[in-house]
């Protein structure tokens, strides 16, 4: 995984909380999932299984078992979108990434959140 | 004791899929059931704490009713939901509930930074979302707002983001993207959504 540079077949994952109850209507996900003040945070699978991922989510969430799903999107859809995908990473977690509105601009607009909601799916 | 009748239906306009007492398989005591969800709980707890409340049901094919009848309630006892004989927007109570829980949400509440809701947004939400002609989907955000959606079967989708100061929106007719329509109402926000969705649900019919 190149730390400075997100593939376009790199799969994001973006995890969903029991605490948030409506990120899914009608069975679909919704925009809201990507509609946060400073992009939106997810990690790169870096090569690993669906199932270290799902499980590194689990242990994030610690003890209150707050983890409900994840919703998965590729680099390439994100830029088909044109939206920045960022492979901005922190101390704590190597893989985290966050998805822009722009290359300037954190904040992702309604339409295009409507639009990665389309094209994400459910884990 | 006294007993009040309520019959579930399936369209605020009318009692379309009304079940008449002798058609109804069964009669349930609403306490017994999972009905309490669909109307809220607070409400049901309210009427069943005093009163031995029945309602009829479709029995095994139960369809989520978007309005509730309610017959024979005393005139002292009234809510501000309901009153005697009037129909009850299931749908609208509904949405009241989720915006009451989103009220309560603290910083992180989605674990991503999601921000908490200001009280002012949570006033504005509850505003637009009693006066709504029809009630859409809502979903909270990560950044003080409410996604409100509808969505027709021909994939048509009108989207509007909340703030407290503004209503952003989106139609895109029939799943085509590049067909979207964008707008932003910063005055008269729930007359212009009430247009709007006239106008989204009134291509359906045309």
């Amino acid at each position: 995984m190149d730390p400075k540079k997100i593939d376009d077949e790199e799969i994001l994952y973006r995890a969903v909380r029991k605490s948030d109850p409506d990120g899914f209507i009608s069975g679909k996900p919704t925009a809201a999932l990507f509609m946060d003040n400073n992009g939106v945070s997810v990690d790169r699978d870096g090569g690993r299984t669906e199932q270290d991922i799902v499980s590194s989510f689990r242990s994030r969430f610690g003890r209150r078992d707050d983890y409900k799903t994840s919703v998965k999107i590729s680099a390439g859809e994100c830029r088909n979108v044109n939206t920045f995908p960022n492979p901005i990473g922190n101390r704590k977690n190597i893989f985290h990434a966050e998805i822009w509105d722009s290359e300037d601009e954190k904040r992702i607009g309604l339409f295009k959140a409507i639009r990665l909601a389309h094209l994400c799916k459910e884990v | 004791m006294r007993n009040e009748t309520l019959f579930l239906l399936n369209s605020v306009e009318g009692p379309q899929n009304y079940l008449g007492r002798h058609e109804c398989g069964r009669v349930e005591e609403v306490s017994s059931i999972s009905f309490r969800f669909y109307a809220g709980i607070h409400e049901l707890k309210n009427m069943a704490s005093h009163n031995t409340a029945k309602y009829y049901s479709e029995g095994q094919d139960f369809v989520v009713p978007a309005c509730m009848r309610w017959y024979g309630l005393p005139r002292a006892e009234t809510h501000e939901f309901y009153q005697a004989n009037e129909i009850m927007d299931l749908a609208r109570i509904r949405n009241i509930n989720k915006i009451n829980k989103m009220a309560h949400f603290s910083d992180n509440w989605n674990g991503t930074g999601g921000s908490a809701f200001s009280r002012d947004a949570i006033c504005i939400f509850k505003h637009i979302i009693e006066r709504l002609e029809k009630q859409p989907d809502i979903a909270p955000t990560g950044r003080n707002s409410m996604l409100m959606q509808y969505e027709l079967e021909d994939r048509s989708l009108l989207v509007f983001e909340v703030t407290e100061n503004r209503a952003e929106k989106v139609f895109i007719p029939q799943g085509d993207y590049s067909m979207a329509q964008m707008g932003t109402y910063t005055s008269d926000i729930e007359q212009q959504i009430n247009e709007s969705v006239r106008n989204f649900y009134g291509s359906e019919e045309n």
